[in-house]
């Protein structure tokens, strides 16, 4: 296994090196974004931990109508960790995100049909079930009232330090998590989605259907149905409903629902409302699970997932000029993992974007979770970097 | 019907812009690859460094003199995205990113300022030839989003 890993670095390290300065001399275009992170957190005495990271991207435009596309980006983290929990101070990544052949072609009646083949960014409709990198391929056809995608990939050859995929308790899985470059667990996903954009008027209906078998030996095998609808009701108001419908194994139903609202009673000014529910064990459903690990809220010494949990929260944003960004929202937080839904705590988050140029941002971000339990209290801090050049 | 409006606003722009050039725009319209000599004759006169009934190898020689134009070119020479990029962002005051405004007329960052800006498309190959039209757009566009910026 080591040995594996150790060819897989290697060979990763050779195809950046040839990519940065053989291919480059090829490319059409290229570009690079410094990323800075750094962040204190705990309950009481605060932890520091800093992300630092540098990505590298190159594309090739194949023909001049510009329907064909090559495009590589690749990128390297240095993440130093002293918080409570983490495996190791020091953590060194490098990973390709995106090797991307791309091909489109328009069809009759202005319709377009489209390919990505390799390795690229795939987001479900609600970004909570699966939100990562993957291998695979992409077809996509698109026209004025409808837009449809199949996607079919493979999760087996993906860095599970950067794209880190849920797995059954006893999973026959091992992590090496002792490397730039960790293997992930193998799941084939396949996902249909399609969206309406003038239903009802003028609204968006979304529908996605997304399955992940399972190639670990665990026979665990996840389905997921999604239904969502948005748009604007009125000149002031938008709204979105997002509903997922989950199976594990053909036995177990699972609900994820999500919903936002907002207000919009002036130019550049904002007043949102936004709530979601993960099942727990609650009547006929089981406790939600996605695919891709994602955080729902941070409490001391722990990042819960997006399972028995009810959240709602209130808040407003503010938009200067073009320039920055002021956000600020707070809600209560409940339990429903069990059948009782018990009071958990109270979340606040505020945010203030600055691009001090259109090249330079500035991202600062304090968020506090209140626990019904004091030892859940949370402070984090967090001051963010990007410089893309 | 977008690529006919912003056509037509093109025109009517340009025509307004330079009313006794009828004859350049005619000449940019049916231009499948432009040069050096057709986009230094745009900016030149739009920065009143040249007078209308130049010619645009007279542009060529004034921009030239500013040390911005690649040695061995003259006004017929193919120009590609980058080099359109760096001769028309003179024309106008933009404020720009960290990087355009410590390169100042720098091709490649001058590109990707109109690629953020909107003016330029965002999956333009910077080493591609654009047509007449396509530098005509490129100055409507850019005249819409820089107008209040602009140096005239």
């Amino acid at each position: 296994m080591n040995n594996r890993i150790k060819r897989i670095r290697t060979m990763l390290l050779f195809v950046i090196f040839i990519f940065c300065f053989t291919f480059s001399a090829f490319c059409h275009d290229w570009g690079s974004r410094l990323y800075n992170d750094t962040q204190l957190s705990g309950n009481g005495s605060l932890q520091l931990k800093q992300t630092d990271s540098i990505n590298f991207w190159l594309s090739l435009i194949l023909n001049k109508s510009r329907t064909r596309s090559l495009i590589f980006d690749g990128f390297y983290e240095f993440c130093y960790d002293d918080t409570d929990g983490a495996p190791k101070n020091i953590k060194n990544t490098i990973d390709l995100r995106k090797i991307e052949y791309y091909f489109a072609a328009p069809t009759k009646d202005n319709d377009m049909f489209s390919v990505k083949l390799g390795r690229f960014g795939v987001k479900d409709l609600t970004g909570v079930v699966f939100s990562q990198t993957c291998d695979g391929v992409e077809m996509r056809l698109s026209n004025i009232k409808l837009d449809a995608t199949v996607f079919a990939g493979y999760t087996g050859l993906l860095n599970s330090n950067t794209n880190a995929i849920l797995t059954p308790i006893n999973s026959k899985y091992e992590e090496d998590k002792n490397d730039f470059y960790s293997l992930s667990p193998k799941y084939i996903p396949v996902g249909v989605s399609t969206f309406f954009q003038n239903v009802f008027g003028s609204q968006r209906l979304d529908m996605q259907g997304w399955g992940f078998i399972d190639m670990n030996g665990d026979e665990f095998y996840r389905t997921y149905a999604m239904l969502g609808l948005s748009g604007f009701l009125g000149n002031y108001v938008s709204y979105g409903l997002k509903s997922v419908l989950g199976i594990e194994n053909f036995k177990t139903l699972t609900n994820f629902s999500e919903f936002t609202l907002n207000f919009y009673p002036f130019r550049s000014f904002a007043i949102n409302f936004f709530g979601n529910y993960a099942s727990g064990e609650n009547g006929f459903l089981s406790p939600f699970n996605g695919f891709s690990s994602a955080t729902d809220i941070s409490i001391n010494n722990a990042d819960i997932e997006y399972t028995g949990l009810i959240k709602a929260n209130g808040g407003f944003s503010i938009l200067f000029g073009d320039t920055s960004c002021f956000k600020i929202a707070a809600g209560p937080v409940f339990d429903c993992m069990t059948e009782d839904i018990t009071y958990f705590g109270l979340l606040g988050k505020a945010n203030l974007i600055f691009n001090f140029y259109d090249d330079l941002q500035f991202d600062i971000s304090a968020y506090y979770f209140m626990g019904q339990e004091s030892e859940d209290n949370k402070a984090i801090i967090s001051l963010k970097l990007l410089f893309t050049f | 019907m977008k690529k006919i409006l912003v056509f037509l606003l093109t025109i009517i722009v340009s025509t307004l812009s330079f009313a006794q050039t009828a004859e350049f725009i005619t000449e940019m319209l049916s231009t499948d690859e432009a040069t050096f000599g057709q986009v230094c004759y745009l900016s030149a006169v739009y920065q009143n460094l040249i007078s209308e009934e130049n010619s645009e190898i007279d542009a060529v020689n004034v921009i030239f003199e500013q040390g911005i134009l690649p040695r061995n070119v003259d006004s017929e020479t193919k120009i590609n995205y980058k080099q359109v990029a760096a001769l028309l962002c003179r024309i106008w005051d933009i404020k720009g990113g960290l990087l355009y405004r410590a390169l100042k007329n720098n091709p490649r960052y001058s590109l990707k300022q109109l690629k953020h800006d909107g003016v330029v498309s965002s999956n333009i190959n910077p080493r591609a030839i654009p047509s007449g039209v396509d530098i005509l757009n490129i100055f409507t566009l850019g005249e819409m989003k820089y107008a209040n910026g602009a140096k005239k």
